[in-house]
């Protein structure tokens, strides 16, 4: 029989891991390994990107393949405004939310009114039409993109261009998503729309408008991850269309399954799996495509629940060796 | 309470509701019977706002709901269940009667109090489950359920609603005697409470929970009146409970 983790056994595990991204910076200066400094802001930004995408997939059912079109209107706002020498950070931020709320809106009305395999296929068609406009767009570099000479300006008190501080950036904002994905989930509209992806006709049965909320948590996920691409173009210095290919919408998919889907903190074990295994792999042979895509099936395939699941039968297995 | 006027479904060939003019009063109970294809469920469908009639008018609680979707009128108080239990499986028996709850409680546009903070609704769900006979199961996942407590289940998530109208599509469907015996029981103890059109092969049920009767026969309603009335029916007898009996 399966034997019962607690949930409080595995929000340790998971705290400890939050924790101990805290003391990244701390590791790489001592160390004066900068390259995985820059790493660990990789996975967070990633992981923030994922988190938004588990709200409407792992928890709402809706399998967005465009996710990534939101991270790159967030790296776009960063650029454009810093193109035209304005480089105030609540505008970068503000126009990375709006820009991102915006196009969620728009493009959810659509999606959101068919299902299954069709939003799947509707969610990257819109967001394939987003990275053509931008590779048409030779004011902003088309398909070389832009370099961004200066990071967001926020005053003195959180200077970005320092890497540490960005990364501590990074990690107060992975940390916020996750806070605020929690009380959603739990509050009244994340129950609904856990009933919505088990049975939209009962729920809807039951009085609510369930388009409505499926859209409102669409537009909410959006905007996060607008604000993970706001960090992703600083922490590169550089946008382009590039960065809203589906391939990356596949990734952040990917790093929600390997973590395991539907789970609070699954995003940034995903995030942290996906990336630290692409840099090793990559390191090794030239081949890594290959034995990369071979994990993540197995994972798939075997691992059922991705890492959260692997976690939880070590957890219990440890327990009934005990007694 | 309830009235169609002349409503009309055809699926390709097949008319499955022709003229269907139907009133129900009150909190009274109209059963629906009628043989398999008859256009029941096609019935509950229109009613409920699941399908479209291709043409008529449905008015409950005296508007025009006709064009209204399916959570407007579940909002108006019409509560259905399905042929097909429809209940959310991997949430707890609890939780869902919370889902009908919340649903009436005030809007669910709220996304930072958890719902475990909500007390009043918790308690509300809870006596709804009581009402049921299914509070001692209320931690359960409603997966793990028999087949006749997940139908009492989708009856408690109905009346957590407070409906005016209740449409239950064969709730003693696929269920054991003991277990149909236990449903016509609770469903006749919300006699007066609320209005309800049941659709319900087992006659004995229908005698005993319904005040009214209308009989279905390929989409056309063939008589209705009270029960006695169409117990003597001799075009019913011939049509359908002559059959049934046979
Ligand atoms: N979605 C549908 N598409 C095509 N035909 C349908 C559909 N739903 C019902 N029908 C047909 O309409 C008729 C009435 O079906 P239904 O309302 O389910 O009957 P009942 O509930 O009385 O058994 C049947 O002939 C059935 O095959
Ligand atoms: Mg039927």
């Amino acid at each position: 029989m399966r034997t019962w983790v607690p949930r409080e056994t595995t929000t340790r595990f998971y705290l400890t891991v939050m924790l101990l991204l805290c003391l990244v910076p701390v590791a790489t200066t001592w160390s004066g390994q900068g390259f995985y400094l820059d790493l660990a802001t990789r996975i967070l930004i990633l992981a923030i990107a994922a988190v938004s995408l588990n709200l409407i997939l792992g928890y709402g059912g809706m399998i967005s393949l465009g996710h990534a079109a939101f991270v790159g209107i967030g790296a776009y706002s960063v650029g454009i405004f810093s193109y035209y020498e304005i480089h105030n950070g609540l505008v970068h931020l503000g126009g990375a939310v709006a820009g991102s709320v915006l196009f969620a809106l728009v493009t959810g009305m659509v999606c959101l009114r068919t299902r299954g395999v069709y939003f799947i296929m509707i969610t990257l068609a819109f967001a394939q039409m987003l990275y053509f406009v931008f590779v048409s767009l030779e004011e902003y570099g088309a398909d070389d993109g832009l370099l961004i000479y200066q990071r967001s300006d926020f005053g003195a008190l959180l200077d970005i261009e320092n890497a540490v501080v960005l990364y501590y950036t990074a990690l107060a904002v992975l940390a916020g998503c996750i806070g605020l994905v929690h009380r959603i989930v739990n509050a009244r509209f994340g129950r609904v729309i856990v009933g919505i992806r088990h049975n939209e006709q009962r729920m809807r049965a039951l009085g609510y408008d369930t388009y409505r909320y499926k859209l409102t948590c669409y537009v909410i996920s959006g905007a996060m991850a607008g604000v993970s691409g706001f960090l992703l173009g600083n922490f590169t210095n550089f946008i382009s269309p590039e960065m809203m290919d589906w391939t990356h919408s596949g990734e952040l998919i990917f790093m929600i399954v390997l973590g395991g889907t539907g789970v609070l903190f699954a995003p940034v074990t995903g995030a942290l799996a996906f990336l630290l295994l692409e840099e090793s792999l990559s390191s090794i042979t030239v081949y890594w495509h290959l034995i990369f895509g071979l994990i993540l099936i197995a994972v798939v395939l075997f691992g059922r629940g991705g890492l959260h699941g692997i976690l939880l039968r070590l957890l219990s297995r440890g327990k009934s060796g005990r007694c | 309470m309830l009235r169609t006027i002349g409503l009309n479904k055809s699926f390709g060939g097949i008319s499955a509701s022709s003229d269907i003019n139907l009133e129900v009063s009150g909190k009274e109970i109209r059963a629906v019977v009628g043989p398999n294809g008859a256009g029941k469920t096609t019935l509950i469908a229109q009613l409920s706002g699941l399908l479209r009639p291709d043409s008529g008018t449905i008015i409950f609680g005296g508007k025009d709901v006709t064009n209204a979707g399916v959570h407007s009128r579940a909002r108006m108080g019409l509560a259905r269940s399905f042929q097909i239990t429809s209940i959310i499986l991997p949430l707890t028996v609890l939780d869902n009667v919370m889902l009908s709850v919340q649903s009436v409680s005030g809007h669910s546009y709220r996304f930072w109090k958890p719902v475990s903070a909500e007390r009043e609704m918790h308690e509300k769900a809870m006596r709804n489950l009581a009402e049921v006979g299914l509070a001692a199961v209320s931690d359960r996942v409603a997966a793990e359920l028999s087949h006749g407590e997940q139908r009492q289940l989708e009856i408690a998530m109905a009346l957590a609603l407070d409906p005016r109208m209740l449409l239950l599509d064969e709730p003693t469907a696929g269920m054991s005697r003991e277990e149909s015996g236990h449903m016509v029981r609770l469903l006749s103890g919300l006699k007066g409470q609320t209005a309800m059109i049941l659709i319900e092969h087992d006659m004995n049920a229908v005698f005993a929970l319904a005040d009214t009767v209308s009989v279905m026969v390929d989409g056309r309603i063939i008589a209705s009146g009270t029960t006695d009335e169409i117990r003597r029916d001799p075009a019913v007898r011939r049509a359908y409970l002559g059959d049934s009996r046979a």
